[in-house]
Formats: structure tokens, C-alpha cells, sequence
């Protein structure tokens, strides 16, 4: 019987033992990497230890955006093409309910009590508001074009949106569900995310090729970081995916088909360093401990693992045609 | 004009002018080079920097001038060369290598692999242009003739309903001629993304790990 399921058996006695019983049973190494590939329309589940590959899962058509459930036992999984958002159970690692969401959903967020999802249905311009107990899409949000990047305030009450086409990053208010303030980025903004102490949201641009940090309280751009690598031309460098590390010191941003990670002092907010992975890097995860960060590289269609502490590439993993999204589960 | 004049056409334009759009991946506006097709961004040349943390590239140096290097890269660089078949190519020609030469010779190699995965990849991208051009071109004419239809009434007859038939049958061509491209280029725009997957590959087997 897989660990898990054992451990679910013995929270159906007690729930808080669920957590001990895993704590116990599994190494300290035991996280699940999993990486959506775009092109395959699978989820690749990869033994964070090992490196090496538990399960490929198919899924619905063109699998983008992904993200954990606050449990850990569920991967909420946006599948592009068949305009719905499907719930992978980590336990039994198949898909196990389909959810709704508007046509094109590429990126979301969850809110911080882990019961919403709000999802950016890039060919509607609309973020829907996705109920997940419930199943059903609570409201729609108009915002710019192509909505895309998508994050939420720690205390949960204020939802930033980027648009693609628009070039602006929507402070929404999660209560009303209003735009309350627009901050006006670099071209083609793809992701957001806010800091842990919920006072700064980081904006990437893709063909503006740096990211905004952004005030979260006045709305105004604190500084643009621009990127600059000897050799690689300026259209190369294009900011996609952005991964902060809890302890506030360091930021990593993958720059695209500069086939870099970029790692960023939060403190001066200078970069410090630019780490060589695989082709096309668009998203990041962070292990649990931190010590680890999982980037996906859609061109060469591998991850590559940086050791956080060193800011080493330790080692690249195929896993699939043109891998998208990545989260890490515990 | 006795009858109801049919005016259909109109949808049909609409509907070619959504799908032109839609040709551009569905997500990248028109941003830098009105020609370019695909969604990813134009990256117009792969730089070493991008692939290559190995020996300097040695400058100044034509690679052509090393005829071990430049048949390496005569056998690998053409397109029907798998990544697979390329890499064991490099594999090979690395361990004829005397220690003393071989970084210097192999950054020599990926310069030359570079250039020539350019060229290749230079003709891919003109192709691109070429057809959003061409689509381009084939969305005026179904807008001229949806015009010339419409100028016709439904239930003309004699010379004019000649006239109209005709018209309509090059409609249904050019919509034809539409769609071949709009499938050609979906997969077309994959191919530079295929040099550069397969570059990178090369590079890797190149240079050692990090």
C-alpha cells in the first residue's frame, strides 16, 4: 500500500495524524515534483529524491498553468485548449473531477484559504472566480486583454492581474471584485507575484524583458529590473516565471530563451547572478525546504535543478515535450 | 432589385480576418515585426552566448578553414539530421581530439554549428514571413471578391449570374488556399524552435556539463 494512502487510512482515525504519518514514513527528500508538458498533455510526476520519473498522467488538451491545493493533496491543472480547469488527486494520481473555468484558462491563483481559484481565461478577458468545493464559477471579472499573470495578496484581499495586450499589471479588490488601481508595465506582462510580507507584487514582461516591483499599497513601480548578459542579444532575454524565497533575500526570474535564471538581491534589488539551465525556461518551484529550485525548460524539454544555497545547476531531467508549469508537493 | 439580395459573403471575411488574427498564436499581438506569425517572440539570431559557457570562441577564427571542423559540421547541421544522430556525430569527432586541442576546436565546432544553424534557421523565418504575406494577400482578395458578389444579386441571370458563379468559385478557392497555409504554418512554426531545441542539444555535447 503507497505511503499515502496508508496515511489516509490512519487520518480517517485522527485527520491532524496525516501529516505526522507522512513526516514519519517518507525521507526528508520525499517532495513529488510535478511538471506540465504542454505539447504531450501530461503531467510528469517526478520523485524529488531520485530525480527520477514515478508517473506520467494524461490530462486534458495543452496543461499550462499549475498549482498545489493548500492541502498538498490535489494539483489543480489549466488545461488550455480544453477550456476547463481539471483536479489531479496526488494520492491515486489520476484525474479525478473536471472544473470549470472560462475558454483559453492559461495561469491562477489560489486564495490563501485554498477554497477559490482565480483563473485568467487568456481568450475572454475575464478572470473567473472558481469555487472549488462547489465547482462553479462564482463571478467573472472583466479586466484587460489577454489576461495572464495572476497573484494574491498574503491576507488574500487583493488579486493582481496582468494583461497581456494592455501592458498593465489590475490591483483587484477580492471583496468586490473591482479594479481598484492599474499600474502601467513594460510589454507583455506574464507574471505576478506578491512578496510574503504582501507589500510588493513583482511584475515580469516578456518582450519588455524585465520585471516591475511594484508597491502594493500606492500602486507605483518601486524599480524595473533589467537584465543584461554578456553575448546573448537584448530580444532574447524575456522575463517569464518569478519564484521568491520566503526568507525575503533572494528573487530568481527565468529569462525565456536566454536560457537563464536570473537571481535577484531583494534587498538592493540588483541581480546577482545568471544561471545557465535549459532552453526556453518559462516557470519555477521552489522544493519545500527552499534549498532546492525546479525550473521548466520548453525548448530542450527537461527541468534543470538549481541548488539555491550554491546557486548551482546541479543536474537537468527530461520530462516530456515542451514542459510548462511546475509545482512541488510535500 | 426584385427578391432578397444575398449578401453572405460578409461573415466569411469576418470570419477570415478572426483567423488571420488567430494565426498569431492567439496571443501575441503585433508587437515588433508585423510578418511574424508565430506566438513566441521573433528571436531573429541565436547568439553563443545563450548556449555556451565552454572555451572562449576563438575570434577571428573561420571555422571553415579546419576541415575536420568543417565536415563535422557538414554533418550535423542539415535539417534531416536528428539531435540523436548529430550529438553521436559530436561524440565521436570529440574523442579524435587530442586533449591539448580539443576546447579550442570544439568551441571552433560550435561556432561553425552556430552559423550554419542561423542560415538554416534565417530560411525558416523569411518562409514565415513570406506566408503571413501570402495570407495577407489572400484575405484582400476574398475581401475584392466578397465585394464583386455582393454586387450581383442572388438571382441575377444570363451574363451576370455567369459572372457571380465564377466569383463565388474563386471564393471557394482562395478559402481553400487559406486554410492549406494557416495549417502549413502551425507546423512551420515549429522548425526554428526545432533548430534551436537541437542546438542546444549540440551545445551541450560540446561542453561539459555543469
Amino acid at each position: 500500500m503507497p505511503v499515502r494512502t496508508l496515511c489516509s487510512r490512519v487520518a480517517l482515525l485522527a485527520a491532524p495524524l496525516y501529516a505526522a504519518c507522512l513526516a514519519l514514513a517518507l525521507p526528508a527528500h520525499a517532495e513529488r515534483i510535478l511538471v506540465s508538458n504542454e505539447k504531450d498533455n501530461t503531467i510528469a510526476v517526478l520523485d524529488g529524491k531520485t530525480l527520477s520519473m514515478i508517473k506520467i498522467v494524461p490530462v486534458g488538451a495543452r496543461p499550462r498553468g499549475i498549482v498545489l491545493s493548500k492541502d498538498g493533496k490535489a494539483l489543480y491543472i489549466c488545461t488550455s485548449d480544453a477550456d476547463h480547469i481539471e483536479v489531479l488527486d496526488l494520492d491515486s494520481l489520476t484525474v479525478t473531477r473536471t472544473l470549470p473555468s472560462g475558454p483559453d484558462p492559461e495561469l491562477f491563483t489560489l486564495s490563501p484559504d485554498g477554497k477559490l481559484l482565480y483563473v485568467a481565461n487568456e481568450n475572454d478577458n475575464m478572470v473567473s472566480v472558481l469555487d472549488i468545493a462547489e465547482g462553479r464559477i462564482l463571478s467573472e471579472i472583466p479586466v484587460g486583454l489577454e489576461p495572464e499573470g495572476m497573484g494574491v495578496s498574503p491576507d488574500g484581499k487583493i488579486l493582481v492581474n496582468t494583461s497581456e495586450t494592455t501592458n498593465m499589471a489590475h490591483f483587484i479588490d477580492t471583496a468586490t471584485h473591482k479594479v481598484i488601481a492599474n499600474v502601467l508595465v513594460d510589454s507583455r506582462p506574464r507574471f505576478a507575484e506578491f512578496t510574503n510580507d504582501g507589500k510588493q507584487v513583482w511584475v515580469s514582461s516578456e518582450i519588455g524583458g524585465n520585471v516591475a516591483v511594484i508597491d502594493a499599497a500606492a500602486h507605483t513601480i518601486i524599480k524595473k529590473i533589467h537584465f543584461a548578459i554578456p553575448g546573448v542579444t537584448t530580444e532574447t532575454i524575456q522575463a517569464v516565471g518569478i519564484a521568491l524565497s520566503r526568507d525575503g533575500k533572494l528573487a530568481f526570474v527565468a529569462l525565456g530563451p536566454a536560457n537563464r535564471v536570473a537571481v535577484i538581491d531583494r534587498q538592493t534589488l540588483e541581480v546577482k547572478k545568471y544561471l545557465l539551465v535549459g532552453q526556453r525556461v518559462w516557470h519555477l518551484a521552489f522544493s519545500p525546504d527552499e534549498q532546492r529550485l525546479y525550473t521548466t525548460n520548453g525548448v530542450s524539454n527537461d527541468i534543470s535543478v538549481i541548488d539555491t544555497a550554491d546557486l548551482k545547476v546541479t543536474k537537468s531531467v527530461p520530462v516530456g515535450a515542451e514542459p510548462w508549469g511546475v509545482a512541488v508537493a510535500p | 432589385m426584385t427578391g432578397r439580395q444575398r449578401r453572405y459573403p460578409l461573415p466569411l471575411i469576418v470570419g477570415l480576418c478572426l483567423t488571420f488574427d488567430s494565426l498569431r498564436g492567439g496571443a501575441a499581438p503585433p508587437i515588433e515585426d508585423p510578418d511574424w506569425p508565430c506566438q513566441q517572440r521573433l528571436v531573429p539570431e541565436l547568439s553563443a552566448g545563450t548556449y555556451w559557457t565552454g572555451a572562449p570562441i576563438p575570434d577571428g577564427v573561420d571555422w571553415r578553414a579546419d576541415p575536420r571542423v568543417a565536415d563535422l559540421v557538414q554533418a550535423t547541421v542539415p535539417r534531416d539530421v536528428s539531435a540523436e544522430a548529430g550529438t553521436a556525430k559530436i561524440q565521436a569527432f570529440a574523442k579524435t581530439l587530442d586533449e591539448g586541442e580539443k576546447a579550442k576546436t570544439l568551441a571552433l565546432a560550435f561556432s561553425g554549428i552556430l552559423d550554419e544553424t542561423n542560415r538554416t534557421r534565417d530560411q525558416f523565418i523569411a518562409r514565415l514571413k513570406e506566408l503571413t504575406r501570402r495570407q495577407r494577400d489572400i484575405a484582400a482578395q476574398v475581401a475584392k471578391v466578397a465585394d464583386e458578389i455582393n454586387a450581383i444579386p442572388a438571382d441575377a441571370t444570363g451574363e451576370a449570374a455567369s459572372r457571380r458563379t465564377d466569383a463565388v468559385d474563386r471564393q471557394a478557392f482562395l478559402t481553400r488556399a487559406f486554410d492549406e497555409t494557416r495549417r502549413t504554418m502551425r507546423y512551420a512554426c515549429e522548425a526554428p524552435t526545432e533548430l534551436e531545441a537541437r542546438l542546444g542539444a549540440y551545445a551541450r555535447a560540446l561542453q561539459p556539463a555543469p
